[in-house]
């Protein structure tokens, strides 16, 4: 298991564009991804699952990566986020 | 799907999406942004609407009301996952002008308003109001297919769904 966190950057929130931005990079991956926001839970893959997180600005998220590839998928999901979301 | 969900659940000769908002019926590769049009979030139709009132597409239940309003995901009875999504970057009008009438775990029934949004005034601020209307969970369905390029009133299939 891997895990990292991220505060998001958009003054917009997860909003519809980067909750399927990260959606389908994460579908890439063959390790599972789950956020966690607070109390909710959502699958990364899953991109309704994303936008109701309902995350605004400044929120922080915290990423857990499960799977035989989980080091790789996590360095290449988190370089993702913080250079494209 | 919960137990009592499936437990009351129609049974149904095909599985139809109806268009929540009444204007021209689009594919969804004509809408103007990316995120839409390569269907990143799902497969679908887009509407480009003649009035603001956005109804349910189908019986079902409301997972989310983005804070803004401008989008509203359901599960329809027969399982899909529905993203309806007003206007291109509206999500910086930041609410105004979108009156939203449901909120996350409402039961709605097709037809039963949902957002009641202002036209004029998503195009005066310079929006393009077409509404994508996507299945996001279109791999638990054989076919997700849309139904475009005509005029369409609220409530009219617009997607056809495959077991």
């Amino acid at each position: 298991m891997r895990q990292f966190s991220w505060r998001i950057t958009d003054e917009l929130g997860l909003h519809a564009r980067p909750a399927g931005m990260l959606a389908k990079k994460a579908f890439e991956l063959s390790s599972s991804v789950v956020i966690q926001y607070g109390t909710r839970m959502a699958d990364a893959k899953q991109v309704v699952s994303l936008i109701m997180l309902e995350a605004e600005k400044d929120s922080s998220l915290m990423f857990t990566v499960e799977g035989k590839n989980e080091a790789e998928d996590a360095e290449t999901l988190e370089l993702f986020i913080r250079e494209k979301l | 799907m919960s137990f009592l969900g499936s437990l009351f659940k129609k049974s149904q000769p095909e599985m139809v999406i109806g268009s929540p908002v009444s204007g021209k019926c689009v594919s969804v590769k004509e809408v103007n942004d990316p995120t839409f049009a390569e269907e990143i979030i799902g497969k679908g139709v887009a509407v480009i609407p003649s009035d603001g009132r956005v109804c349910a597409p189908a019986d079902g239940e409301i997972m989310s009301v983005f804070p803004t309003g401008h989008a509203v995901a359901l599960t329809t009875a027969d399982g899909a996952e529905v993203l309806i999504h007003i206007g291109l970057d509206t999500v910086t009008m930041n609410g105004e002008g979108f009156d939203v009438k449901v909120k996350a775990g409402d039961k709605v029934k097709k037809g039963d308003l949902l957002v009641e949004f202002d036209l004029a005034k998503v195009k005066e601020k310079g929006f393009d109001p077409i509404t994508p209307v996507l299945v996001c969970n279109g791999d638990a369905f054989a076919s997700v297919e849309g139904k475009t390029g005509m005029q369409v009133q609220a409530g009219d299939t617009v997607i056809v769904l495959g077991k």
